[in-house]
């Protein structure tokens, strides 16, 4: 019994401190983030779309999994039909080399879109 | 740590090119008929923009009304089993089938979820022994999705879909998960853990372990009855799934399960060996031993290049023991269940699309019953049933499907089979679904639903009772139903998705044949009999609203009203007792960008239900009567959970039943002076379960994802 309160109260304290860890929706939030931290040089939200060799729902599923959790990236869109992965990422914390390796480390081939 | 290293070097497409490719949805894209050729059209074609997933919503293109509970709806809650899985859904009701052995039954259309045909990837699940328990035996966390079909379905598993058919999607073997693990626990003490491992060996070969471990470590009597509200249990549950794709085109899926339960609940101090029913003192209690071994095989052969023409061979075999006392009252049964499909289907054009098949289904049923009572005719007082029962039938299906690109479908099937107790059965149904616009579809369906009863294990609850067994309850009535009904979906130009919709629903199921289980018609009795030209029906109406109203919030809202009739001995057509009027559902879900915090709530209001006879008389500790106006309280129901997701591990804390609203005086029957209800007489009843048992819950778990890296 003891060892399941203390279980109970270990993931409880996990998911409680998460709470009080820099939420990524103030993250998000460029201007937010900025005010409570000047000392830190302001967000440079950029934008890239890549090129996928995506087949299916499986591998929408899979990028989605994980490119979302990659250090810097804010926001992700994924077609199928384009077969195209438009992230927006802070630029101090990440660059478009490091998310095409990103892909490439799920086994895709990530080609930056350029716009005509 | 050596395979994970070895996988990464293999093809990473080789899931996404089998054909088996997930769709946006979460639902995996096999055919709806014999679960083994994806459709024709490529995948690739699909032209969805993925944001996020959404977790319980109506398929858009499927011919029959079907409500789909996909991973990220199974991850709205603890769902730690298939019954707790369906708490979002208005469609589906779970309830509990009596007070001591924590059975879970569901409803659909107002019926038995026994009327309803449980599939695993269209094979059919948990039938006649195998029923009672059977929602507790999948794991929430080794299903993929759920798809939820009201109304007369496909032919071609059968007919014994007569509400609707629930089929689970499992992890597949080529997920791109070498290893998935779950471990939660609730403040009951409940904990679970999961495993499931995806690998794939090669362009050809991929398999899934799936692993599966649960029980209590203690059980309570919060309510101070003197029974415990849920028994002590202890599951494991293991499966190993396999695929084999040769370049040719061929598939062949094979697959074994192993599962081993115990529980044991009533009066703690149960001892069935000890126990005697003319000892008042000694404690009455249920002591149930499950276990069950699966296999089978499933092997597609394309008989053209463009996979338009394909035959399709399914075998299931499942062996079932269950060893179960109850009191004084012993069942032991045995059951050996096969399942033979043999299909061609043909795709003639884009238009026109063909499957016949020759189909069987076999039950041999080894059942070894005794049960004593107090009960003053002595020719009553003890019931007993011992010996082998065969189940068989067999026949030829077809169905022929007509398409008119996406605005109309038409589907005609019919199944002629010969009954071995019954002779020769003809089941015809039909499915329109008709677009006149692009926001508006319409769906129409009807047919014929035939199954043979199992009136003990069907209706396990009358074994915690001290009633009397009166009449066929040791017969195999074929039940015969017709059910029609449609659906109205109409998308709406608003909301931050294209998801936007309000829907209605009416079915209505009769029953030509049917076993009645009636506790009504004398006191302390439970009477078996055949319907025989009597009325049973249910008529269901119901609505469904799905928006999300800003980017990342969704609100799904739907109710449903139940009017189910049946027309009793002695007592005229009355409302089916123990049957909710209705039930509202109101879920909300906000997630963070990215998903990182996921944070839903659940609301759900439980309509009335008449009462049987017998507890209109019953009172409260203070002389008041329970049920002043023969119908059950309405009561809600909160549930509510955080999610905080990390790149591959998410955390999730929540609580269930946040309104703490429980059944009071779960245990009907005379008291005694201490205020208890004792098992040892005809009137004690544990099987009237009409709310939740257990109060508030709380739990937490953690799920851990290694997700293939492929370079």
């Amino acid at each position: 019994m003891k060892k399941i309160l203390i279980m109970c109260a270990v993931l409880a304290a996990g998911a409680v401190s998460m709470w009080g860890m820099p939420a990524d929706n103030a993250e998000q939030n460029g201007s937010v983030y900025a005010s409570v931290s000047e000392s830190r040089p302001k967000k440079e939200l950029k934008e890239v779309t890549f090129k996928v060799n995506m087949h299916c729902g499986n591998c929408v599923k899979k990028i989605r999994e994980n490119i979302s959790f990659e250090k810097g990236v804010k926001g992700l869109e994924i077609s199928l039909e384009d077969k195209t992965v438009k992230i927006t990422y802070d630029a101090s914390r990440t660059d478009e080399a490091r998310l095409a390796e990103a892909l490439a480390d799920l086994g895709y081939e990530a080609v930056k879109e350029t716009q005509a | 740590m050596k395979i994970i290293k070895y996988i990464r070097y293999i093809f990473p497409v080789v899931g996404c090119f089998l054909g088996l490719c997930v769709d946006m949805r979460g639902q995996a894209a096999v055919a709806d008929t014999s679960g083994l050729y994806g459709e024709r059209q490529d995948s690739l074609d699909a032209a969805v923009s993925v944001y996020r997933q959404d977790g319980n919503f109506l398929k858009k293109g499927s011919p029959i009304r079907t409500e789909v509970i996909s991973s990220a709806g199974l991850h709205k809650m603890a769902c730690c089993n298939l019954a707790e899985s369906f708490e979002n859904s208005a469609s589906v009701t779970v309830g509990y089938s009596d007070a001591v052995t924590g059975a879970r039954q569901i409803r659909l259309l107002g019926l038995s979820g026994v009327y309803t045909q449980m599939l695993d990837e269209n094979r059919p699940v948990m039938r006649g022994l195998a029923a009672p328990f059977g929602l507790a035996y999948v794991p929430g966390q080794w299903l993929e999705s759920i798809q939820i079909a009201k109304g007369a379905s496909s032919v071609i598993n059968g007919v014994e879909s007569m509400t609707g058919q629930i089929n689970m999607e499992h992890r597949k073997p080529t997920d791109e998960k070498p290893l998935f693990l779950n471990a939660s626990v609730m403040s009951d003490t409940k904990m679970d853990f999961n495993l499931a491992s995806s690998l794939q060996m090669g362009r050809s070969w991929s398999t899934v372990v799936l692993a599966h471990a649960s029980g209590n470590i203690k059980s309570f009597d919060h309510n101070h009855d003197g029974y415990l509200d849920e028994p002590e249990m202890l599951q494991f549950n293991l499966a190993n799934r396999w695929l084999y794709y040769a370049d040719s085109g061929v598939q062949v899926r094979f697959g074994i399960k192993a599962l081993q339960d115990s529980r044991q609940g009533g009066q703690p101090g149960y001892d069935r060996s000890e126990y005697r029913l003319d000892n008042i003192s000694s404690p009455w209690g249920s002591d149930i031993r499950n276990r069950s071994l699966n296999g089978y095989v499933k092997v597609g052969i394309p008989l053209a290049s463009d996979n338009s023409q394909n035959i399709a061979v399914v075998a299931d075999y499942t062996l079932y023991d269950m060893d179960s006392w109850f009191g004084s009252t012993e069942y032991m049964g045995r059951q050996h269940s096969g399942f033979f499909n043999l299909l061609y289907q043909y795709d003639i054009s884009d238009s026109h699309k063909l499957t016949v098949g020759l189909g069987s289904m076999y039950d041999r049923l080894d059942e070894d019953f005794s049960r004593t009572v107090f009960y003053p005719d002595p020719a009553y007082a003890h019931s007993e049933k011992s010996g082998t029962t065969d189940l068989f039938n067999a026949g030829i299906f077809g169905e022929y499907t007509f398409s008119c690109g996406e605005k109309f479908t038409a589907i005609a099937g019919a199944r002629g089979e010969w009954y071995n107790r019954d002779g020769f059965k003809f089941s015809p149904r039909a499915t329109i679904k008709y677009s006149p616009a692009e926001q508006v579809t319409l769906r129409l369906n009807g047919g014929r639903g035939l199954r043979y009863s199992m009136p003990l294990v069907d209706n396990i609850g009358v074994f915690s009772t001290g009633k009397a067994f009166k009449g066929i309850y040791g017969d195999h009535l074929l039940e015969d139903s017709w059910t029609y009904g449609g659906n109205i979906t109409y998308y709406l130009p608003f909301g931050a998705s294209d998801n936007t919709y309000i829907s209605f629903d009416y079915f209505h199921t009769m029953f030509g044949q049917q076993m009645v289980v009636d506790y009504e018609h004398e006191q302390n009795v439970i009477d078996f009999y055949a319907l025989d030209g009597r009325r049973s029906y249910t008529d269901n109406y119901q609505i469904d609203f799905n928006v999300e109203p800003f980017e990342r919030f969704t609100v799904a809202a739907t109710f449903r009203y139940t009017e189910a009739k049946i027309e009793l001995k002695d007592r005229g057509l009355a409302d089916k007792p123990m049957t909710g009027k209705y039930k509202g559902v109101l879920n909300l879900q906000y997630a963070t960008r990215l998903d990182k915090w996921i944070f839903d709530f659940t609301a759900s209001v439980n309509g009335p239900s008449r009462v049987y006879s017998f507890m209109e008389t019953l009172t409260d500790k203070d002389g008041n009567l329970l049920y002043p106006d023969g119908h059950t309280p309405v009561y809600p129901m909160l549930y509510a959970q955080v999610t905080r997701r990390f790149k591959g591990v998410d955390i999730y804390i929540g609580g269930e039943n946040l309104t703490n609203f429980r059944q009071k005086y779960a245990i009907a029957g005379a008291k005694d002076a201490d205020g208890f209800v004792n098992a040892h007489q005809a009137s004690f009843d544990a099987s009237a379960i009409w709310g939740p048992l257990m109060g508030v819950k709380f739990y937490a778990g953690v799920r851990f994802t290694l997700w293939k890296k492929n370079r």
